[in-house]
């Protein structure tokens, strides 16, 4: 055999799989199709969420004819990784939905445009009608990377049929009195535990993963980190101390929530039927929709403490990958999906978040519901009583640190909560005070 | 004499050329995909990288998992307890499993599928499996415990119990390949042993003791080594049962390395902890080997 017939066949059998893998996978990510513009976006949630995006894409390329909307929904629990790989390997969509739990860690990074120029060109007043704490959370250092939406605060979803047959106040009619309070709370939770033969068969509340419970810890006039969020102060607080400690004595002095053990496998969620009161962000309500049909439930704001009635928020932001192709067309998308048409659809009719905008949260049509929950001046309330938790860049993992600081309070039953704080925050500040990246 | 000088004919005139042709898929696969990535890890593990910056840190990724790191510590203690109490009940779980399944009995195919089928579980199926068999309340075990009047613990939720319940689940595996690796290796045992040993008065336990036992030796340092490897690397049960809790009792070596890497991004500091897990496993496999020469017995070898 010759040299050239030898370098040509060869060339041509361990060539073909190289020319099968390009034709399946190179190319480039955003295409035209049918003279449009393809532009890229990828968010999670349920299937009412994707139902309800899928309309508001559509709403979208209606009025923007020049512009197809690619959808694509990656499961929630794998979102983040898939997100921060895809952001790394440059393979990210155009505009994206990121959580404010990984926002300041990847705008730190630089994978967002900047939307400051884009605004810039908008009237004046362009920002003025979102809620000013969830126009804050899309800001990084200053300049605006994100713009928020699926927002929404903690609340209490509570079982009505199980407060009437327990002979309870409705906590919702307690609030309006400005009787809501955490002793109130701890009331009706232990009220509605109820045990046959020894064994705990319904329980008044549950029992959440901090920072979802923040709030007890405000108000018991506690901070959780110093104002430059460079170290946890919990633990030197003597308001966060006893709202960690009263958080606690629900799970093991009071036993109206479950302990790990109990709560194994989650027989008492909420849409069993089997727990009084959940704590929970707005964005529950379309599971329990979906799920309840048995007994009536509704919504009330989270318990005030002696200093102060606060309850978490927080949302997503909707960002623009600093590498997409087009811009423009992604800001003019994103400036959609944050409209007030597209809210009116997400916060009214799927009752997934609060508005962001104010004139949304200000119309009437957005309190009015055919379906529960009914009491929707909640969802104003957690906007006004708002507060924002300290999520820096490092969040992800001082808080792992933190709870598992915890768990001698919260799982074991160990230590008190002075105590498992000194630990818990020692834990967390060798993280924020550590060298970045070891 | 003018010595013969031979002279290397050109690739494409040797007998072996398409020989090369044909392997070069696997070569590219192998230097790209195995080999590549293996240096690539040597190399981040020198460095800072957070799949955004690339800065080169020395050894400082090491300095720092050893001297200032102590959930490393924590990770590996864990990992060595699972190893030494796993390893040496799974072999001998395997072993027996295998000495039953090598019985000459009516329906003996239909046992060895049967104990097989566990095995084909999907990891993580069986994890969760695992999560209600564990379950305090309505598992199986505790279940089972109270039938005799013992009131079971909280397996999973309680720091004494956990990393015991996920060394308690690895034996689910004992009907797997180890099983079958120990069936063929008593299957490889001559007859004749037996028949000799049996003149000589040796049946049961003593034929077991020196004739099984010794013949079987190679096969046991196979699965031995392979079993020490896996064990270091266990994962999925720690993931999907506890993930590292409660207050880091399961905390496993490689699910420490897993959040570093792609929790944390910390990618520099978990391809240090990977080459670390591979120097601890080359020492143990060395250590096995070294020691082999004393206790495991080759067929043919001189005694």
């Amino acid at each position: 055999m010759n040299r050239r017939r030898f370098l040509t066949q060869a060339s041509a059998l361990l060539g073909l799989p190289v020319l099968g893998f390009c034709s399946g996978g190179c190319g480039g990510a955003a295409t035209n199709r049918d003279g449009r513009l393809t532009l890229r976006y990828m968010a999670w949630g349920g299937p009412e969420q994707i139902r309800v995006e899928r309309r508001i894409c559509a709403a979208f390329e209606e009025l923007h004819p020049e512009i197809h909307v690619h959808l694509f929904m990656v499961p929630g629990q794998a979102y983040a990784d898939k997100l921060q790989l895809m952001l790394a390997s440059r393979t990210a969509p155009d505009v994206m939905r990121v959580d404010q739990y990984f926002f300041p860690a990847l705008a730190r990074k630089e994978y967002f445009l900047s939307l400051d120029p884009f605004i810039a060109a908008e009237p004046l007043d362009f920002l003025e009608d979102f809620h000013p704490i969830a126009r804050e959370e899309g800001r990084w250092q200053g300049r605006v990377y994100g713009l928020n939406v699926l927002w929404g605060g903690i609340m209490i979803y509570y079982n009505q049929g199980l407060f009437r047959a327990a002979g309870l106040p409705d906590p919702y009619r307690l609030f309006l009195q400005d009787r809501w309070t955490w002793e109130q709370f701890v009331e009706c939770a232990v009220a509605l535990t109820r045990k046959v033969g020894g064994r705990v068969v319904q329980f008044g509340t549950n029992h959440v993963l901090f920072p979802l419970y923040a709030s007890v810890i405000w108000n018991h006039g506690g901070e959780v980190m110093d104002p430059d969020m460079t170290r946890l102060v919990m633990a030197e607080d003597p308001g966060a101390v006893l709202g960690f400690q009263r958080y606690a004595d629900l799970r093991w002095k009071h036993q109206c929530a479950p302990s790990p053990a109990e709560n194994a496998l989650s027989p008492f969620a909420f849409e069993s039927g089997r727990t009084g009161m959940v704590w929970g962000w707005a964005g529950e309500t379309p599971r329990y929709r979906r799920s309840i049909r048995d007994f009536p439930w509704d919504i009330c704001p989270t318990p005030a403490g002696p200093t102060g009635h606060h309850t978490l928020v927080k949302g997503n932001q909707l960002v623009i990958n600093r590498e997409t192709r087009y811009p423009e067309a992604a800001w003019k998308f994103l400036k959609y999906m944050t409209s007030p048409d597209a809210e009116r659809l997400l916060c009214t009719r799927l009752r997934r978040s609060v508005p962001t905008r104010l004139s949304v949260l200000r119309d009437p049509a957005y309190l009015k519901t055919d379906q529960p929950p009914f009491q929707t001046e909640v969802f104003l309330e957690t906007s006004e009583r708002g507060r924002v938790f300290p999520i820096d860049w490092r969040y992800q993992e001082w808080v792992e640190q933190f709870n598992t600081g915890m768990e001698p309070l919260f799982a074991m039953n160990e230590r008190d909560a002075r105590s498992a704080l000194t630990d818990a925050c020692a834990r967390a500040n060798a993280v924020l005070a550590g060298e970045d990246g070891f | 004499m003018v010595p013969l000088k031979a002279r290397r004919k050109p690739l494409w005139r040797r007998r072996d050329a398409w020989g090369y042709v044909f392997i070069a898929p696997w070569l590219a696969g192998f230097l790209l995909f195995t080999a590549g990535p293996l240096l690539g890890s040597l190399y981040l593990s020198l460095c800072k990288y957070d799949l955004h910056t690339l800065e080169w840190v020395g050894t400082k990724n090491y300095q720092v998992l050893l001297t200032r790191d102590p959930l490393f510590w924590k990770s590996l203690v864990n990992t060595a307890i699972y190893v030494l109490v796993s390893v040496p009940l799974g072999l001998t779980g395997s072993l027996v499993l295998a000495l039953l399944l090598n019985q000459s009995v009516r329906g003996i195919a239909v046992f060895r599928t049967l104990f097989y089928l566990p095995s084909l579980v999907p990891a993580v199926a069986s994890a969760l499996l695992w999560a209600w068999i564990f379950h305090p309340e309505a598992g199986l075990l505790n279940y089972g415990l109270s039938l005799v009047g013992i009131r079971g613990p909280e397996w999973l939720q309680d720091p004494s119990t956990a990393l015991a319940s996920l060394i308690l689940m690895s034996l689910w595996g004992i009907g797997g390949s180890r099983m079958i690796i120990f069936l063929a290796g008593l299957q490889g045992i001559s007859e004749e042993l037996y028949e000799a040993g049996a003149l000589d008065g040796a049946r049961g336990w003593t034929a077991f003791r020196h004739i099984t036992l010794p013949m079987l030796s190679p096969t046991i340092l196979f699965n031995l080594v392979l079993g020490v490897i896996g064990s270091f690397q266990v994962f999925t049960s720690a993931y999907v049962l506890t993930n590292g809790g409660p207050n880091n009792a399961t905390l496993m070596y490689v699910l420490y390395l897993y959040n570093n890497a792609f929790r944390y991004f910390k990618l520099g500091k978990a391809s240090a902890m990977a080459w670390v897990l591979f120097v601890i496993l080359l020492l143990f496999t060395t250590i096995q080997f070294r020691h082999a020469a004393k206790w495991v017995h080759y067929e043919g070898e001189a005694a």
